[in-house]
């Protein structure tokens, strides 16, 4: 404690403290302008580190909502492709068991039967060779113009294609052409090309009943692979959606303003300030030379 | 004892009422004065000093005697206020340097290096997914110019280190120039006091004023004082003695090597202080801060800094196999005018090399947010340090002023009884005039 005070003393810490009084002030009314409690990290680097890392994790998020949506893309194109082969098999097939009625179909029958077995080859080989954004999505990850070779080799590459939709989590992203249409041993487009020519050269299509529901069946199980794998993407897209609200309101925690609370403070100190302003008013006029005549 | 001792005595009390209302008026006068220290008169009532023959039992004394006239000031006070001040000016200092390093590296996600790290990894996942080489083509595009903003901010970063860093050393020479002033200033004092006192004379103003000068040198330098015979002062800064009695040994700063800049201060570079010839250690005070910025603080930071650019440039190098960008530190950070972007292993399109370098630039991300953590806690730390002896400083200047600062109050009480006691001593004189003139005029007169 201070035994002696003069005037000069009490002006000095007057001032002092009207201007901590007028900082602290500042630093509120920059808090409400701003929005934010950060304007630089050494207001509260705890908090400033917590914002470093939730802003990352939602760049992180971003770059797999933006993963999730291409790996969509990819699968809903592939179901298209799928479904319309789909149909085309099971035309193929109808068509099969036709022309195995030997009884039934004539010679003219049975050149409608493999015209239209060609122009249903066609049709597949177009499916097959759907591309999304100018790559074929049956390819994998080979770099090649078209999965299916005109002739009906498969050109594509063994590896499929994969997305990071979360933090460590790679989506398979539809399957290999190889898979629903047949790869090096024998593919769809053979097969319809052995139909065609049994048929023409008059022998039992009926022998090739077996290969063709094969083929539907491997080309539909494709088609429930790629809609479990919907399935999933969605699930990560909710996950993903949930996770970008979370951390936008972890975000907002450590940095936003509560207005409220601020706007409280601010009305205190505005109060203090006032407070201070009066009691210094009072304090620094008064000399002894008032009441001295 | 005379008939006129009376007088003799009034007299004296006059004088010294009149002395004592002009002290007061000096203070009163420089109640707002910094660094004033207030005055007092300092009186003792005289003694008749009659011995042996002619002492006597019924005389009072011979009325007051002024003695001088002395400065009211606490020695320790003082010393305690300098060394507070000094040590409130280097913090001050200190947290200055701070938050120009947070200017120039902070980061709180908002904008800065993290924003440019994350839009740079947005690019390289949009490279992952590119379909097709026209999509590819504009991905790469993209993260070229990503990459290229990510080196700018990093030669940035270092270029406004590097300008604070040639500010403080400017600085540092402004401080020193000051301090040398202010050391000739000392000097001469030292002189003009040292005649004063010995014609006899009291230079209560002069040491005042030299306590100006060697508290703005301990502020500048964290300068020592030692006090010598006859009042006079010597100035230590470190080991080195800058004012002795009237003479002056001025500060140098000395760049080793010459041409010294944050690039230098990396490896060897270094900022001295010299006295005559022999390097000394300002204890604090602007100096020292400086000193501990150029020498410490601002190489310590850009060498991390390097570290993380080199960090980065060998992460993504080893993700995607070449350089994507040379250079091994902020400044020379750059991207390669050769480089071939891929986003995947060999021909295939499997987007996995992209994908490496996204993983590679999270690792890089997450070592940028312990950097800017670390600088944001060091900035506050400094702050708070800064606000702590400022506060501290406040309270020893209040000590110090407790003990010599003018109080109005006072010195109108002190006014009030000198004024009585001139009117009361200029009554005692006419009561000895009016007595002494009833006896020589009026005596002997009777019938008259």
């Amino acid at each position: 404690m201070i035994g002696r005070v003069t005037q000069r003393s009490i002006a000095l810490n007057s001032l002092t403290n009207l201007q901590a009084n007028q900082a602290r002030s500042s630093k509120l009314q920059e808090q409400l302008t701003s929005g934010t409690k950060l304007a630089k990290g050494s207001d509260d680097p705890v908090a400033a580190a917590a914002a470093l890392r939730y802003r990352d994790e939602l760049a992180a998020n971003a770059r797999h909502a933006r993963n999730i949506q291409d790996a969509s893309a990819w699968l809903t194109t592939q179901e298209n492709a799928l479904t319309d082969a789909t149909k085309a098999v099971q035309r193929i097939n109808a068509l099969t068991v036709q022309a195995a009625n030997t009884g039934s179909v004539d010679a003219n029958g049975a050149k409608a039967i493999t015209a239209e077995l060609k122009e249903l080859k066609a049709q597949l080989l177009a499916a097959a060779n759907t591309t999304y954004q100018g790559r074929p999505v049956f390819a994998g990850t080979k770099d090649v113009a078209a999965a299916y070779t005109d002739a009906g080799a498969y050109d594509g590459g063994t590896t499929t294609v994969s997305r990071t939709v979360a933090p460590g989590l790679e989506l398979q992203v539809g399957v290999l052409g190889s898979t629903a249409f047949g790869g090096a041993s024998s593919t769809v487009f053979d097969e319809i090309q052995s139909l065609v020519d049994t048929i023409e050269s008059g022998g039992n299509a009926g022998t090739h009943l077996g290969t063709v529901q094969s083929r539907l069946t491997a080309i539909t199980t494709s088609l429930g692979t790629v809609g479990a794998l919907t399935n999933k993407l969605e699930a990560a897209q909710q996950v993903n959606q949930t996770r970008a609200d979370t951390l936008t309101t972890a975000l907002d925690d450590v940095e936003g303003v509560d207005l409220a609370k601020t706007l409280v403070e601010f009305n205190l100190q505005n109060t203090a300030y006032q407070a201070a302003l009066q009691a210094t008013a009072k304090v620094i006029q008064p000399t002894l030379l008032d009441f001295l005549r | 004892m005379s008939t006129f001792s009376g007088i003799n005595q009034a007299s004296r009390a006059l004088t010294a009422a009149q002395r004592a209302m002009e002290v007061t008026g000096q203070n009163i006068a420089n109640a707002n004065t910094p660094g004033y220290s207030r005055q007092r008169v300092d009186q003792v009532s005289s003694v008749v000093a009659d011995t042996g023959q002619w002492a006597r039992q019924d005389v009072p004394g011979d009325g007051v005697q002024i003695t001088g006239i002395s400065r009211v000031a606490d020695a320790l006070a003082a010393a305690t206020a300098r060394q507070d001040s000094a040590t409130a000016a280097e913090q001050k200092t200190t947290a200055s340097v701070w938050a120009g390093i947070e200017n120039a590296l902070g980061d709180t996600g908002a904008t800065g290096l993290s924003r440019d790290l994350a839009d740079l990894s947005a690019a390289w996942n949009d490279l992952a997914n590119a379909q097709g080489s026209q999509a590819a083509d504009a991905a790469k595009a993209l993260v070229l110019s990503r990459s290229r903003a990510v080196a700018s901010t990093l030669n940035s970063m270092d270029s406004q280190l590097s300008a604070q860093f040639d500010g403080l050393v400017g600085q540092g020479r402004a401080v020193v120039d000051q301090a040398n002033e202010a050391a000739r200033r000392v000097a001469d004092l030292n002189a003009v006091i040292l005649r004063a006192s010995s014609s006899g004379s009291i230079p209560n103003e002069l040491l005042d004023q030299r306590d100006g000068y060697v508290n703005q040198l301990a502020d500048l330098t964290g300068a020592r004082v030692v006090q010598r015979e006859n009042g006079l002062v010597d100035v230590y800064v470190g080991n080195g003695a800058i004012v002795s009695r009237d003479s002056v040994e001025p500060l140098t700063l000395v760049k080793t090597p010459a041409s010294l800049s944050l690039e230098s201060a990396k490896t060897t570079g270094r900022l001295t202080f010299t006295v005559a010839g022999s390097v000394v250690e300002p204890p604090a005070g602007q100096l020292k801060a400086t000193l501990d910025a150029v020498n410490k603080t601002l190489p310590d930071q850009v060498n991390a800094l390097d570290g993380f650019a080199a960090k980065l440039a060998g992460d993504v190098r080893t993700a995607h196999g070449t350089d994507v960008f040379t250079g091994t530190t902020a400044k020379s950070m750059a991207v390669d005018p050769a480089v071939v972007l891929n986003g995947s292993t060999g021909t295939s399109v499997d987007g996995a090399v992209a994908k490496a370098v996204v993983g590679a630039l999270g690792t890089a991300t997450t070592t940028w947010r312990g950097l800017t953590t670390d600088i944001a806690a060091k900035t506050q730390s400094a702050d708070n340090r800064a606000t702590l002896a400022q506060q501290v400083s406040l309270k020893s200047s209040a000590a110090r002023e407790a003990v010599s600062g003018v109080s109005i109050d006072e010195e109108m009480t002190n006014l009030v009884s000198y004024q009585h006691a001139y009117s009361a001593a200029a009554r005692v004189l006419t009561a000895i005039d009016e007595a002494l003139d009833r006896l020589i005029n009026r005596t002997g007169v009777v019938g008259r």
